[in-house]
């Protein structure tokens, strides 16, 4: 009886083995991992509390296999941090996205496509974790599916009334766990973010009221061009400019020449047979009268009726007239001044005229005008 | 033989054109044009001047910023020296020449050392100059001066006809050396270009000579009255507070431009207008030395008044003839 029982008791037990495989529901996992991921934090400072400060959550997801429409992506945060990433449980404020800042073009690491939904618009909530074995998570429902080979791209930030999320409040790494699913098909990863104590540069600086001045030559040479003995005057020009701060009480321009550096200012030519087309210095020079022969500068008023006024010989208005330079520091001569400050830089053109007498040289003839600038003290 | 001597005929012949197109180059240099590389030069500086008060024996060290605007690096060369005014402008400053520095007795030249005797300015970029100034134990009271000046190298290699440019910017440093300096001043001219205007635009030219031991910078207003005694305007004088060196001459522009005839108090800008000037100078009681002058000028719109009784004649004469008419026309014919 004994022995009967024992082989009945271990035919009930196998059959009950056999029962259970044939009929019991059959689980099937497709679990696998993620093909590509990132997690973009618009802060990485600790301890961002989602009120005084807020935070945005970028995450972009390829999956290795294709998730079905209706599933959901979660964000885990580690246990240590419950309370810290979800501050506040409810709903949050989620969007697809087409790029972001952290997209590594040509890579897996960029976003192809926005999250899409599946016919139902996205939707996302945190929940907050309590004690061991349970975590701050970041649900986003709704999911469309998701393809193999195309990185998606979501947008989770506070909700518009009960959702907040932060940072954890220690800086360093933290495990974070990010799971595509639906049904049975799963994929995930894990990886580490890092925070930091403090996040922002603070960059000061400091606009000082000390006066100042820019002066700027539009070149460093001219050329006459030709000149022709007993022939008529040649003109070239450039331009000076100023600008200067609103607490500066304004700025001058003088200039004078070097000539043959003992009688005139004009244009010399200092080999031999030397000549000089002068410059003396006194009031203009007129280039139009009859066997005329010298060198002189014009300038232009910057600003018509404005601030900025031009001696009279210097801008005489009359074509052929031109202002007559003297020679070294000592003969500088005011070409253009203004009373009051010049915030936006300003033009004023000067004119070179030069005229060869018939019993000129011929040669190269140069001349070097200095323009002295300055702000007035 | 005879080959010979062709040979060497036309070898000279050859010879000979070349020195001549040779010849003909060099003459006909002087009519072309001939194109230079060329590049803008500029430069900034900050602050634009320093006034400062030190005492016998005492070091100060200050900085001054430059920078430059173009595209380019430029070297410029620093040199120390004393100024002066430019012309009668009152506030400007250029360098003294060697010898003229040799004869100024208030120079702050020897005293002045910059930390760098040349720069090669890079575009965009803020340089700092420092400068230490020694004040030697035994300096006599009175204002110094010096200009810490950056002048343009040129590399410019003009071939033709033409000029080169040089651009010279400084920062002068005016030093008070004691406490009591004599401040005085002279007007020597308060006036304007014309007697009478058409309309109110004119410009008044005011020339002072700084007759003390230091620099002044004269401020004040001057004061418009019409034929009403009315007040039309005061306008200020050197709002750019411009200085005078000590022994210098200062020419003042002061423009004045209304633009109506009638002023927002309704004070009417016609006929005559008087002008007072009155200056103070002085840092200590400016108000016990002030400088005043009075002068009158006339603004009469003519053209407007032309036209106005060119009008009003017309009228007159329009009336009277149509009367005239009308008389005529009502007047029985004699039978």
């Amino acid at each position: 009886m004994k022995k009967s029982g024992l082989i009945s008791g271990s035919i009930f037990v196998f059959v009950l083995t056999v029962f259970f495989i044939l009929v019991s529901p059959v689980f099937l996992s497709k679990a696998g991992a993620l093909a590509a991921t990132y997690f973009y934090l618009s802060r990485i400072q600790a301890n961002i509390n989602g009120s005084s400060a807020t935070i945005e959550y970028v995450l972009a997801i390829d999956t290795a296999q294709t998730i079905p429409t209706g599933g959901t992506v979660t964000i885990s945060f580690p246990d240590n941090d419950d309370t810290n990433w979800c501050r506040t449980a409810g709903a949050l404020t989620v969007a697809g996205l087409a790029s972001s800042a952290a997209d590594l073009s040509a890579t897996n690491w960029a976003i192809d496509a926005v999250m899409p939904d599946s016919g139902s618009s996205l939707t996302a909530a945190c929940t907050q974790g309590s004690g061991s074995s349970s975590v701050d998570k970041i649900t986003i429902s709704n999911v469309g599916a998701l393809t193999a080979g195309t990185t998606y791209g979501v947008k989770v930030t506070n909700g518009s009334t009960a959702g907040v999320i932060g940072t954890d409040d220690t800086a360093g790494e933290h495990e974070i766990t990010v799971e595509a699913k639906n049904g049975a098909t799963i994929d995930s990863g894990t990886f580490k973010v890092f925070l930091v104590s403090n996040d922002t540069v603070v960059v000061s600086a400091t606009v000082s009221s000390v006066p100042s001045v820019s002066c700027t030559i539009s070149t460093n040479s001219v050329n006459l061009g030709s000149l022709y003995p007993g022939g008529s005057y040649s003109t070239i020009t450039h331009d000076i400019s100023t600008s200067t701060s609103t607490t500066t009480g304004g700025y001058y321009w003088a200039a004078y020449g070097t000539g043959d550096g003992s009688t005139d200012a004009g244009l010399y030519k200092s080999t031999s047979t030397t000549y000089l087309l002068p410059s003396t210095g006194s009031t203009t020079i007129d280039l139009t009268a009859v066997n005329a022969e010298g060198f002189g500068m014009t300038v232009s008023d910057p600003d018509g009726a404005g601030a900025a006024a031009i001696p009279t010989d210097f801008g005489t208005g009359t074509a052929g007239t031109f202002g007559s330079l003297d020679m070294a520091p000592s003969g500088a001569q005011l070409i253009l001044y203004q009373n009051g400050s010049q915030s936006s830089s300003e033009s004023a053109t000067i004119t070179y005229g030069a005229r060869a007498g018939s019993s000129a040289v011929a040669g190269s003839y140069s001349e070097s005008v200095v323009f002295v600038c300055g702000g007035y003290y | 033989m005879v080959v010979t001597t062709s040979l060497m005929k036309n070898i000279y012949t050859h010879l000979f054109k070349g020195i001549f197109v040779l010849l003909a180059f060099f003459s006909l240099s002087f009519c072309f044009a001939n194109t230079v590389k060329a590049d803008s030069i500029s430069i900034g500086t900050a602050p634009t001047s320093e006034k400062l008060k030190l005492v016998p024996g005492q070091k100060y060290n200050g900085e001054l910023v430059v920078w430059n605007l173009t595209p380019k690096a430029i070297n410029y060369n620093i040199v120390i020296r004393g100024f002066r005014q430019i012309e009668n402008q009152p506030g400007t400053a250029i360098l003294l020449t060697e010898a003229e520095e040799a004869k100024s007795l208030y120079t702050a030249t020897t005293w002045t050392k910059a930390s760098l005797s040349s720069i090669n300015l890079i575009p965009n970029k803020n340089e700092k100059i420092y400068y230490e100034i020694n004040v030697p134990k035994d300096a006599t009271k009175g204002e110094y001066t010096v200009i810490i000046a950056f002048i343009s190298e040129n590399d410019a290699q003009l071939v033709g006809t033409g000029a080169t440019t040089t651009l010279t910017l400084g920062m002068p440093i005016l030093i008070q050396i004691g406490d009591e300096f004599v401040e005085n001043a002279e007007l020597l001219k308060f006036s304007t270009d014309k007697n009478f205007y058409e309309y109110p635009t004119l410009t008044f030219d005011t020339r002072i000579k700084n007759l003390g031991d230091t620099h002044i910078t004269p401020v004040g207003e001057i004061v418009l009255t019409n034929i009403f005694n009315q007040e039309i305007t005061r306008i200020p004088f050197n709002p750019s507070n411009q200085s005078i060196l000590r022994d210098n001459t200062g020419n003042y522009e002061t423009i004045w431009n209304l633009g109506t005839f009638l002023t927002k108090d309704n004070a009417i800008v016609l006929g005559p207008i008087k002008a007072n000037l009155i200056l103070t100078y002085r840092t200590f009681q400016p108000g016990f030395a002030p400088l005043t002058s009075e002068i009158t000028f006339w603004i009469i719109p003519w053209k407007i008044i032309l036209i106005i009784v060119t009008v009003i004649i017309s009228i007159i004469v329009i009336v009277k003839v149509s009367k005239k008419k009308r008389h005529t026309v009502n007047h029985p014919l004699p039978r």
